[in-house]
């Protein structure tokens, strides 16, 4: 009875150490099966790194977290669908454009060594869906760090439908949806607070990660539809804003805040007489951001757990 | 008298379930926007047709309901819901619109004509609708000068000339065996007085559109001269160079 308790008393006082887990060895198999960059360097929480996030701390991961660490060329112009917004009969397609990039930008895994080369049509099927306007249910992984092998298959379409006629029913859907009445038969000036208000929401936006999607009225008959990559703060009331314009499919035109207005002569410049002039601003199109977010959040927390089993398969 | 009695009597007794449906229906047609955003086609289906079950006269629901039709190419289905809606003023130039653009996709010329003739143009937006909707209606029924109209019409209510809408007019001028109206036209348009790239590419449409027609040898030189003098000016135009190599015209 007295040995019992000496062991006992031996044991709570000088625990055994805990294997020794083999973090190493889980990176490769991260590396090589997943295609995915996993460190741990405090040793409490993987980090994922792919071609959109870096660093991305699984402990803390969630719905609203998931875009506060990306790859400073997560939204770069080789990750931009390579053609021009084009008309037909009159009208043009920037909303249903931008729309699709959007989800590109986010739903997209580049330089993974796995992905299929060409597509699986059961991928591009779904990627014809998405520029249609259907929901994203998942991501979508390319072995190059471009979209023009991605965006020609996508061009080239399936029996059914093509890239042009599923980004033109996504322009008509966007057309037909009351919501967006305001868009096209109001007089949308944009007042003081509403300018203020737009601007609150793309910074809450940007700090989150989230790309917002906005609506430039220089005057009333026109309007163009735009995403915001990246934004600086120039000074107390002064911001710069990188933008994808599907106008400009190679650049990076920016826009100004300053003075209590929106400026973007870079962009509306191209097509406006007087691209000086401040622009209206509408932040539009916020579910779809949402859509994209949590199934970014799913993916990666599936990812989290796959990491976490791998640690008890090959870990120790 | 007592039957009226009676009447009222049973219109106040049903009035909260009247209500109580109608706020019903218009959460179901709240969720079925919602589901219409995301992309869920099928689901906003369900929803808006569960909101019109309850509420008949949920215009809007009706109208959503028929762009979800129109988006799965059920055209018809789409002018029936089309036609149900009585009353919501809020929409009333939505309606004849989304007609308008069904008659044009079903290539019914006439019945689109109909609706485009009397559609509203109170602002400009309603103009430039009503004119892109005559002008592809007159396409439709080979009326290339009534079309070539259209467009221009179209094109003044634009602030920026558009590759489309040059080949629009250039093709029904041609049609209508215009090339000198559409070459005048070229020259001497407000908005393409904006720069001198406009005038070229729209001379260059109008040989191109000629050139297709006639197979002139005369008229390929010209398109492509007009593009090379872009070219000359500046040597990135992007619309230039994509005519170039897009029409066959050879090395600038």
């Amino acid at each position: 009875m007295q040995r019992v308790s000496v062991i006992a008393l031996a044991w709570l006082l000088f625990p055994l150490p805990a294997p020794a887990i083999n973090f190493a060895r889980i990176s490769n198999t991260a590396e090589r099966c997943l295609g995915l960059k996993v460190a741990n360097p405090r040793g409490d929480s993987y980090l994922i790194s792919d071609s959109l996030v870096k660093g991305l701390s699984c402990k803390t991961l969630s719905n609203d977290n998931v875009f506060t660490s990306l790859q400073p060329d997560a939204f770069s112009v080789e990750k931009q669908l390579p053609f021009p917004n084009w008309h037909s009969y009159g009208i043009a397609n920037c909303w249903a454009i931008a729309g699709m990039q959007r989800q590109l930008f986010y739903l997209t895994r580049f330089n993974d060594t796995k992905a299929s080369d060409p597509p699986r049509k059961s991928d591009l099927r779904r990627l014809l869906d998405l520029a249609g306007g259907a929901a994203p249910d998942r991501v979508f992984s390319v072995k190059d760090d471009d979209l023009r092998k991605l965006s020609a298959a996508m061009q080239g379409g399936t029996n059914d439908t093509t890239l042009s006629h599923q980004i033109e029913l996504r322009q008509s859907t966007k057309f037909y949806n009351l919501d967006n009445l305001g868009m096209l038969f109001d007089s949308r000036e944009r007042g003081k607070t509403e300018t203020r208000n737009a601007l609150a929401q793309i910074i809450h936006d940007r700090n989150r990660g989230r790309m917002p999607l906005l609506i430039l009225r220089p005057t009333r008959t026109s309007q163009h539809v735009v995403l915001v990559k990246g934004m600086k703060q120039l000074g107390p009331d002064h911001f710069i804003m990188i933008l994808y314009d599907s106008n400009q499919p190679f650049s990076e035109p920016r826009m100004e805040f300053r003075d209590g207005h929106f400026y973007a002569p870079e962009v509306v410049g191209l097509y406006d007489d007087d691209g000086n002039a401040p622009v209206g601003v509408f932040v539009n199109d916020q579910r779809e951001m949402d859509q994209i977010q949590a199934v970014a959040a799913a993916h990666y927390a599936k990812t989290c757990r796959i990491v976490s089993a791998l640690e008890k398969v090959v870990g120790q | 008298m007592r039957l009226a009695l009676w009447f009222s009597l049973l219109s106040f007794l049903l009035s909260p379930i009247v209500h109580a449906d109608e706020s019903a229906a218009q959460v179901l047609f709240e969720a079925g926007m919602k589901r219409y955003e995301e992309g869920d086609l099928k689901e906003a289906q369900k929803q808006f047709e569960k909101a019109i079950a309850l509420d008949r006269n949920l215009d809007k629901a009706h109208f959503q309901l028929a762009s979800v039709f129109l988006a799965n190419k059920k055209l018809d289905l789409a002018l029936g819901e089309l036609k149900r809606i009585k009353t919501d003023t809020s929409i009333k130039e939505m309606v004849p619109a989304m007609e308008g653009d069904i008659y044009l996709r079903k290539k019914k010329w006439r019945n689109a004509l109909v609706i485009w003739d009397i559609f509203p143009d109170s602002n400009p937006d309603l103009k430039a609708l009503k004119f892109r909707g005559q002008a592809r209606a007159f396409e439709g029924l080979k009326k290339h000068k009534e079309a070539a109209d259209a467009w221009t019409s179209f094109l003044s209510v634009q602030n920026y000339p558009t590759r489309d809408l040059f080949e629009r007019i250039s093709v029904n001028r041609i049609g209508a065996k215009e090339k000198d109206s559409a070459l005048k036209f070229c020259g001497e348009s407000d908005l393409l007085q904006k720069q001198k790239s406009f005038r070229l590419l729209c001379k260059a449409h109008v040989y191109h559109a000629s050139f297709l027609k006639t197979a002139s040898k005369e008229d390929k030189k010209s398109a492509a001269e007009s593009l090379n003098e872009i070219l000359a000016d500046d040597g990135k135009n992007p619309e230039a160079n994509a005519l170039l190599e897009e029409w066959k015209l050879g090395d600038r």
